[in-house]
């Protein structure tokens, strides 16, 4: 794991890769979209998925691999109610629920979202580490909150009782749209994080 | 899922072994994890793990006792005979096991869901402890909740409406 004064180096470059996410996901969404947290944390695996959302909840979750010299599993999630609501502001089809599933362009909307915010905040990342960071195209997945985040975290559990997560929380105050986002880097890529950093 | 008279509550975390007795309930959100219950109901006595991986690989628990299946049943079995349950008495339930994600390229490299199911199944047999029911596979997340009053596990799958008891 890392020591606490890299996670703390690692804090900027997660507050300039939201600050990017978010200025791409307010133009995307032609509002302005918050960042209430963005933070660099070690945390228990066991204690993560709650932390982050209650582990029960329904919700959005569009999911990724990133791939090149740091790699990881990254995704965004907003809760039921908050994904349909950024379906009704990108135009889609109003739904109720997510269990009666969407519709291929509503699936589109969030994926589409999620790529936005995705490369915004990984091409900050890499630019700033001199690092390649490429998301693979975003897959769109309704599910138990709990369900998506153990999944995320598999790859850090085979190797350790901790996670190096970075979490960056949004907020629309004007629609009431609350959403987050998630990259845990691969346990090999946490080497190069402090590589990139030792030689930024 | 199961309303509640005076029991608790208590959240089963990944990785985590919980034992318990009636009135309580054991309660984890599983997706490729698996959810195994162990019990003597004569001894109203029961738990539930929380298992994340199928295989250790040489490499130990950790903090998690119940983070892989291969270490974790037996510890699990242990625990419940310590506080009293009896060789011959002890049943499972087993649930969870997704295949999550699974036309996500390189998220995940195989089906842990079913190699979970298959570690937790071939750790039960080895200690001869039947396995009574089991929901296990499918694409979903599941709640599950493990009651210790009525030894069933009412699970809520993500994907289909309604509640299962097994």
């Amino acid at each position: 794991m890392l020591e606490q004064e890299f996670i703390t180096e690692l804090q900027i470059l997660a507050q300039n890769g939201a600050e990017n996410a978010s200025r791409a996901l307010s133009r995307f969404l032609a509002r302005e979209m918050l960042i209430k947290v963005a933070s660099v944390s070690t945390s228990k695996i066991e204690d993560i998925p709650e932390s982050l959302a209650e582990s029960d909840a329904i919700v959005a979750g569009i999911v990724t691999r990133i791939t090149g010299e740091i790699e990881g599993n990254a995704a965004l999630i907003f809760k039921e109610e908050d994904s349909l609501t950024l379906i009704r502001i990108l135009g889609g089809s109003k739904k109720s629920d997510l269990r009666s599933g969407l519709g291929e362009l509503e699936r589109s909307m969030l994926q589409e979202t999620a790529n936005i915010t995705i490369s915004s905040f990984m091409n900050s990342i890499g630019t700033h580490l001199n690092k390649r960071a490429v998301p693979s195209v975003p897959v769109f997945f309704a599910d138990l909150a709990g369900a998506i985040l153990s999944v995320l975290l598999l790859e850090t559990a085979e190797v350790f009782d901790d996670a190096v997560l970075f979490s960056t929380f949004f907020e629309c105050q004007h629609e009431n749209l609350k959403g987050f986002f998630v990259f845990f880097p691969s346990p090999s890529s946490l080497t190069t994080l402090k590589e990139g950093l030792a030689n930024g | 899922m199961a309303k509640q008279n005076e029991g608790k509550i208590i959240k089963v975390l990944i990785g985590q072994i919980s034992l318990s007795r009636s009135p309580n309930v054991l309660q984890s959100v599983l997706g490729s994890c698996v959810g195994v219950c162990l019990y003597d109901q004569k001894q109203k006595l029961g738990g539930l793990a929380h298992i994340l991986l199928p295989n250790s690989d040489g490499r130990n628990t950790g903090e998690l006792p119940g983070k892989y299946a291969n270490l974790a049943i037996p510890v699990f079995y242990e625990a419940i005979l310590k506080h009293g349950a009896s060789e011959k008495r002890i049943r499972a339930k087993i649930a969870g096991g997704a295949h999550m994600f699974a036309n996500t390229v390189g998220l995940v490299k195989q089906n842990i869901g079913q190699l979970n199911v298959e570690a937790v199944t071939n750790s039960l047999s080895k200690l001869n402890i039947p396995i009574v029911s089991t929901e296990t596979g499918g694409s979903s997340g599941r709640k599950v909740e493990f009651n210790l009053t009525t030894f069933e596990l009412h699970i809520e799958n993500f994907s289909s409406s309604g509640t299962k008891i097994i």
